[in-house]
Parts: C-alpha cells; sequence; structure tokens
C-alpha cells in the first residue's frame, strides 16, 4: 500500500488519539470547589464530599468536607465527632473560613447530637461574637445566640432576664438583614409569651422597615403591626397596615379576615 | 469481472433500497406528526390522575401546545397512583424523572427532599405569563394569576420562602346529592340552607322510603370531611391560639395551649365539636366506618342514598356514571344562636383555603427546565387552563377563567374566614400527628355506637389524649430538627457561591431562625408541661 492510500487512515488514527487524549483529560479534571459547593447545597453528600477531596487542598475544601461529615448518612456519634475534630482544626485559624468553622462547630453542639448542648453552642457563637468581624458566620452567631437566650438559657421561664439578654446583641451588628432577623426573634418570642406592648410593636415595626417589598413574610408582619396596634389602641397604625395588606396582598387567604377587621376596628374582633 | 460486476450491482441495489426505505420512514413521520421538522426537543410530565376524562386532558392540552410548537413534543405518563410513589422514587434514582411531575408535599420528610430533588421557580413566578397577553392577566406576573395568588402549601414552601409548583386545577369537598330523588322528597331541588334543616331533612329521607339512606357514608369520606367541618365550626375558638397574632393558628399554637392546660376535652368547644361529629355520623349510612369510598360512591349512584360527601375530584366519574342529575352544596355550618351544635364558627367562612390541586413540579433533573416552565405557563394561560377544565370537568386553578355552569357549586368560596395556617394548620379531628389521628379513629366506634355517644367518647379520650399530643408533638419537632440540619449545611454552601445564592441564602435564613425559635419554644412547653406536679403528665 502506498503512503498516499495510508495517509487518511494515518490522520484519522491521529484524530481518533487525540480526542481520545482530550476525552481522558476532560475525564481527569478536578472537579472546582464551586462544583463541589453546588452538589453540596441540594444535598449530596457523598457526592459532595468525593468533589471536596478531589479538589485542591485548601481549608475551604477542608470546611466543604467537614460540612458533608454532619449529614452523610450514616450519622453517628464517631462520624459526628470526626466532623468536630475537623472543625476545631478549622477554627483556630483567623480567616472567614475559621469563623464558619467555629459557627458550624456550635451548631454541631446545638442541633447534631443526641443529647444537645445548648450552653456548649452559645459558647462558640460568643467566642464568633467576640471577634467583632461583622462577616456572615458572626451575624448567623448573633441570631442563633438570641434564639437560645430567648428559649432555653440561661433558663427557661426566667423570661424578662431572657429578653434583657437579647437586646443589646442588636448593637453588635450594622447588617440590615442581622438587624431585621433579631428584631423578628425578639417580637416573635414577645408575642408567643402574648406580652402585647409598645416594646414588641417596636421589633415588629423595625423588622417590617426591612423587609423586602416582594418578601412573603411581609403578609405576616403587616397583620402583626395592625393587630398589635389594634390591641394597643393605636386604630391609626392598624388601619393603615390592614389597608396596606389588602391593596399588597387582594388574593391572600387572609385577605376577607384583614378586611373583616378592618371593618370592625371600632368594636370587638372577632365580632 | 462478471461476476464484481454483479456483486456492485447487487449491493447497489441494496444500498438504494436502504436510501429509500429510509427516506420513506423520515418523510411519513415528519408528515404525520410533524411537517416542520423533527422535534427539537422533548418534555414530559408525569402524574397519577386517572379519573375519567383526565388523560384526555392532558393530551389535549399537549396537542394544543404542540400545535403552537411544532418542534417541541409533550409526552405524558400516567401512573396508577398505588406505585406511584415508588416509581418516582426509582425514575428520581436512575436520573430519568421526566420534566414535569405531579408531587405531594404535605409530608414532612418529602418536604425535606424537595430541594434536592425539584427546582424552585420563583424567578418565573415573578414574570408575567406570555400566554396571557391580550387578555385580562396580560403583564400580571404568574403567581398573581392563580385564585390563590399561587401559595399554597404544595405550590409555596415556606420553609424555603419559595415557589415550587403550579396547581392546574382547584378542589373542594361538597356534599353531591340526586337532585332527581331530593326532588321526589321535598319537592324541591335545592339543598337545605342550615345545619338544623340539614339534619330535618334526614328524617324526610328516612321517613321516605324505607332503608333509604340520607348520606352514603364510609371510612375514607367521613376522615376527609369531619376535621374540615370541625375546624370550621370552632374557626372562633381556634383562633384564640393565635398568639403571634398572624390570623394564623398553628398546631404548635393550640396543641401547646391545650399542654399547658387553657383547654381539654371537656371544655365546651370540644364538647360541641364531639356533638356535631355525633349528629353528622347519625346520618350516615349505619356502620359507615366499615366501609370504603367506593361502596358509598356506589350506594350513590345506585339510588340507595340521597347524597355523598366527597371531593369534586371524583365528579367526572360520577357524572359518567350517574342516571339522575347531580347537584352539590357546602354542608351548612351550625347558626351563632344554635345552643347545641353552634356558638362557635366565624361566619361566612372560606372553603379553608384548600388553592389549587394538580401541582407539578419542574425536577432539577430536567434538561429543558426552560421549556418545561413553558409548556406549565400554557397549561396555567386563560386559553391552557379552560381548555384543561372543560375537558377535564375540574374547576380551573386560573383567575377568571370561565367556569362552566355545572362546575359553578363547586367554585371554592374564599370570601370568607380562615383562620389557620397554611402550612402547619392545627387539625381537631386530625391533631399533631399520626397517634392522636389514629386515637379519634380507632375510637370512632364508641361516639356513633347506640349505647355511645359524646359522654363515652370524651371518657376514652381523655385518658390518653395529653400523653398523645405530648408525644406527636416531640415526633415533629425530630422531624423538624431533621430538616434544620439538612438545610443549615445547604444554606451554608449557598453562601459560597454568587451573590445570587448568597442573597438567597440570607432570604431564607429568616424562615430558618423562625422555626428554629418555635422548635424551642414548643420543646419548653413540653418540658414545662412533664414537669413533676402537672396532673396526667408523664412524658
Amino acid at each position: 500500500m502506498s503512503f498516499a492510500a495510508r495517509r487518511p487512515l494515518s490522520w484519522l488514527t491521529a484524530g481518533l488519539l487525540a480526542a481520545g487524549a482530550a476525552s481522558a483529560t476532560e475525564k481527569t479534571l478536578p472537579p472546582s470547589l464551586t462544583e463541589a459547593w453546588q452538589t453540596l447545597s441540594i444535598g449530596f453528600y457523598s457526592d459532595a464530599s468525593d468533589q471536596f477531596t478531589a479538589t485542591a487542598k485548601s481549608r475551604e475544601a477542608s470546611l466543604g468536607r467537614a460540612l458533608t461529615q454532619l449529614n452523610r448518612p450514616p450519622v453517628t456519634p464517631s462520624s459526628l465527632a470526626e466532623a468536630e475534630h475537623q472543625l476545631a482544626e478549622l477554627a483556630a485559624g483567623t480567616d472567614i473560613t475559621s469563623h464558619a468553622a467555629r459557627y458550624f462547630l456550635g451548631r454541631l453542639r446545638q442541633i447534631h447530637p443526641m443529647k444537645p448542648d445548648p450552653a456548649a453552642a452559645a459558647q462558640e457563637y460568643e467566642h464568633l461574637i467576640a471577634t467583632r468581624a461583622d462577616d456572615t458566620w458572626c451575624r448567623l452567631a448573633l441570631v442563633k445566640l438570641a434564639i437560645l437566650r430567648l428559649t432555653v438559657l440561661p433558663a427557661a421561664g426566667s423570661l424578662p432576664a431572657q429578653l434583657a439578654a437579647v437586646e443589646p446583641l442588636l448593637a453588635h451588628t450594622a447588617d440590615p438583614a442581622t438587624q431585621h432577623d433579631l428584631h423578628l426573634v425578639l417580637a416573635e418570642a414577645r408575642l408567643n409569651h402574648e406580652l402585647y406592648d409598645a416594646s414588641t410593636l417596636g421589633h415588629l415595626r423595625a423588622a417590617l422597615a426591612t423587609t423586602r417589598e416582594a418578601d412573603t413574610m411581609r403578609a405576616d408582619l403587616l397583620i402583626q403591626v395592625a393587630r398589635l396596634a389594634s390591641l394597643l389602641g393605636d386604630r391609626t397604625t392598624a388601619k393603615e397596615h390592614y389597608e396596606r395588606f389588602l391593596q399588597d396582598y387582594p388574593k391572600e387567604r387572609r385577605a376577607f379576615t384583614v378586611g373583616a377587621a378592618l371593618a370592625h376596628l371600632d368594636g370587638p374582633f372577632p365580632p | 469481472m462478471n461476476r464484481r460486476l454483479h456483486l456492485l450491482v447487487a449491493l447497489g441495489l441494496l444500498g438504494a433500497a436502504y436510501l429509500a426505505s429510509v427516506f420513506y420512514i423520515v418523510h411519513l413521520r415528519r408528515t404525520a406528526t410533524n411537517p416542520h421538522g423533527p422535534p427539537r426537543l422533548v418534555i414530559r410530565f408525569a402524574h397519577w390522575q386517572l379519573e375519567s376524562g383526565m388523560r384526555e386532558a392532558f393530551d389535549l392540552i399537549a396537542h394544543r401546545y404542540m400545535a403552537l410548537h411544532p418542534d417541541v413534543r409533550v409526552e405524558q405518563f400516567a401512573v396508577p397512583g398505588r406505585v406511584y410513589r415508588q416509581w418516582l422514587s426509582t425514575q428520581l434514582a436512575a436520573g430519568t424523572v421526566p420534566d414535569l411531575v405531579c408531587f405531594n408535599s404535605t409530608d414532612q420528610s418529602d418536604v425535606a427532599q424537595l430541594p434536592r430533588n425539584f427546582s424552585a421557580i420563583t424567578r418565573w413566578m415573578d414574570e408575567s405569563n406570555p400566554y396571557n397577553a391580550g387578555t385580562k392577566l396580560a403583564g400580571v406576573p404568574w403567581r398573581l394569576t392563580f385564585i390563590d395568588g399561587g401559595r399554597n402549601r404544595a405550590t409555596y414552601i415556606d420553609q424555603y420562602r419559595n415557589y415550587y409548583a403550579v396547581g392546574l386545577s382547584s378542589h373542594s369537598m361538597r356534599i353531591f346529592y340526586n337532585k332527581d330523588l331530593l326532588r321526589e322528597i321535598t319537592g324541591r331541588d335545592a339543598p337545605p340552607a342550615d345545619f338544623r334543616s340539614w339534619l330535618e331533612l334526614g328524617q324526610k329521607v328516612r321517613a321516605h322510603r324505607p332503608g333509604l339512606i340520607h348520606v352514603a357514608g364510609a371510612h375514607d369520606n367521613t376522615i376527609w370531611l369531619m376535621p374540615t367541618l370541625i375546624n370550621q365550626a370552632m374557626a372562633k375558638w381556634i383562633l384564640t391560639g393565635d398568639h403571634e397574632l398572624r390570623f394564623a393558628t398553628t398546631g404548635f399554637d393550640l396543641f401547646g395551649d391545650m399542654l399547658a392546660g387553657r383547654w381539654d376535652l371537656r371544655s365546651p368547644p370540644l364538647q360541641t365539636s364531639l356533638r356535631i361529629m355525633r349528629a353528622f355520623g347519625a346520618e350516615m349510612t349505619p356502620g359507615f366506618l366499615q366501609l370504603d369510598r367506593d361502596s358509598a360512591m356506589r350506594a350513590f349512584l345506585r339510588g340507595e342514598a340521597l347524597s355523598l360527601p366527597n371531593g369534586t375530584w371524583d365528579y367526572p366519574t360520577m357524572r359518567e356514571a350517574a342516571k339522575f342529575q347531580i347537584g352539590a352544596f357546602r354542608l351548612p355550618l351550625p347558626g351563632p344562636d344554635d345552643a347545641q351544635y353552634g356558638g362557635y364558627a366565624l361566619l361566612p367562612v372560606s372553603d379553608g383555603g384548600a388553592g389549587t390541586a394538580l401541582p407539578l413540579y419542574l425536577a432539577r433533573q430536567s434538561r429543558h427546565p426552560e421549556a418545561a416552565i413553558d409548556f406549565l405557563r400554557y397549561v396555567t394561560s386563560m386559553e391552557g387552563n379552560r381548555l384543561f377544565s372543560q375537558a377535564s370537568h375540574c374547576m380551573p386553578s386560573v383567575e377568571g377563567v370561565a367556569i362552566a355552569p355545572e362546575l359553578q357549586p363547586f367554585q371554592q368560596n374564599n370570601h370568607g374566614y380562615i383562620i389557620t395556617d397554611v402550612q402547619n394548620g392545627p387539625q381537631l379531628i386530625n391533631g399533631p400527628g399520626a397517634a392522636y389521628t389514629q386515637l379519634f379513629e380507632t375510637n370512632l366506634h364508641v361516639l356513633y355506637a347506640p349505647d355511645g355517644g359524646v359522654e363515652a367518647y370524651t371518657r376514652v379520650l381523655e385518658r390518653q389524649i395529653r400523653e398523645i399530643v405530648a408525644s406527636d408533638l416531640r415526633k415533629q419537632i425530630h422531624i423538624q430538627r431533621e430538616n434544620l440540619r439538612r438545610r443549615d449545611t445547604a444554606l451554608a454552601a449557598l453562601s459560597f457561591l454568587g451573590p445570587t445564592e448568597q442573597t438567597e441564602s440570607v432570604r431564607q435564613q429568616s424562615s430558618q431562625h423562625l422555626n428554629e425559635l418555635h422548635l424551642y419554644l414548643m420543646e419548653t412547653k413540653l418540658d414545662a408541661a412533664a414537669k413533676p406536679g402537672v396532673p396526667g403528665l408523664s412524658f
């Protein structure tokens, strides 16, 4: 066979080899951290763990692996202990990864074990807040600490002390979303204990002021402000918020009830 | 040479025949299904609605959509309800799940898996539906085109603060009745207007013909209708549990009050509820607790019973089988002056905010999410939803879609009071969990027995009810905490992605915080109720 006859075959062979090589390269490309976080965000813990392991070594990848460990079945005391060990190592630093790790050390102690330890969780949150870094993890720690103090710390049943321990947390952040969440949990806890007073109304109004127009939580807050204002005798505020609700959420399932409450502002409701 | 020539000719003929047949098949398929060429993509959807006319309605809508989009093929998978769950799990695991899936999201553990399997559709819901161009819904955000604003416990998941599905139809619970028979008994075909008239009608029915039943009863129908009826009849009292002032009492609120000693089975509203249940049962087929819904429906269709409590989803089937005219009405609630049964309702009452039905979710595995959403938009446009409603004999889910006269009595009445939470509303009969429901259901015979009644039923229930409420609530807390754990890491992961995901993470954290706060508040109440010295409690 002449060279000319063989040439197409050699080109074809070369092409196939190149395609094979490209494909192999593609297959061996390690997943990126972004891919791994995306996998974790939809709850594929084992896959996410493999992806974090396959990425280049970094503190962020180690954090990702530790977080997958929290939920990857089977969750056992030893798997949680391993996650705790990994998180504790990462928390020793001073960067944002260390803050995330400390936050999750708190979460691990608070919601993961069979016997949660809210006091130990609170200590982690307090440690984080003491850094005065107003980052994602410190902000979350503030709200989680507020929830613990409003319910189980120092001890259930001492409501005034619990409330007094939470109000000062508002001063620890300038972030509007965190301020919103703190006002929200304060208002909700006070309402749950039927503390229908001006202070509760203040927290509700503050939360409402920082709630986006499109947010579905806003419908609840409008009703809560209106009803509490009505209970406190502030008919103007009640009317304004009921009307705003009806204007913004005409198809909401509670629209009829709100309309009736508005119509009975001068008298008892329900009639 | 000759032999070689023959071989070449044979091979040539064979090749020509092959090419001709390929051309013929391709041409035939193109002209038969799509004159514009092969479909660019295929959208598949799955559901378990095998009632009469449903598959045909889905086919109709799919064909109409394909006529508008010749490059798209829409395929329907109608899977029997008995195997649907297993079928869906298999498809999800195999990565072969259809683009759009009918799914039941009311189960807490299902809700926990939801973001893993389905995509949030909030961003599309905020845009207008292009298929409504030229109608009165033109330019209106898609979510606001639905009769419930796109929000019910199946379509909007509060925990994730996102829309996940759209409903294609709407349903309600009604008392269906035999118009011809009612005319024969009372001389008119209008249903009773109040609870007392309804009870009197029962007496007339029994006097009219020996063996004739007022209400074709069955265990299933009773269990569906009774909780709604009792909740509606007790709305004014249930609202007293709304401590967070939302006009949306939750199960935690109401049953937390019970554990705090604010009410028990002997409280007047509860005793009234049990009297209503007893009166309702007395109108039904003797021994109805042993009957299933098919027996009840057959008795009604054979003319052995005047009426049948049922969901409107069964109307197409009944309509096809009945040899008489079918009417429907809402069971009237006892009036405020009714000393025996009334005093706790808030009138007028809403249908219960059931919202839309037949929710279709967008699978995460969908290869064509934009196209799947486009199909959903068509089905829920004014034109698409009208066609679907007409063909399926189901109520539409879209605002302003013309309702056929035969479906008018089924129209949801949302212009009334509703005071329970959409996600976690309390049900006096179904309670906060499975053990409570079982306690009520397994002892119903005591309530309905000739020698039983409200007092006997109360005595049986009150022996265990507080312990059972506590244990159900603890289970609920356990499940919700499990969800919190999963969402915690998911939201953390989002905060390591782009700005959009970070904003979403912050947004969802707010509802996580509230959920968590309520779990602790409930747990605190449970612990307080379990302290020594609280009578009758040991959990």
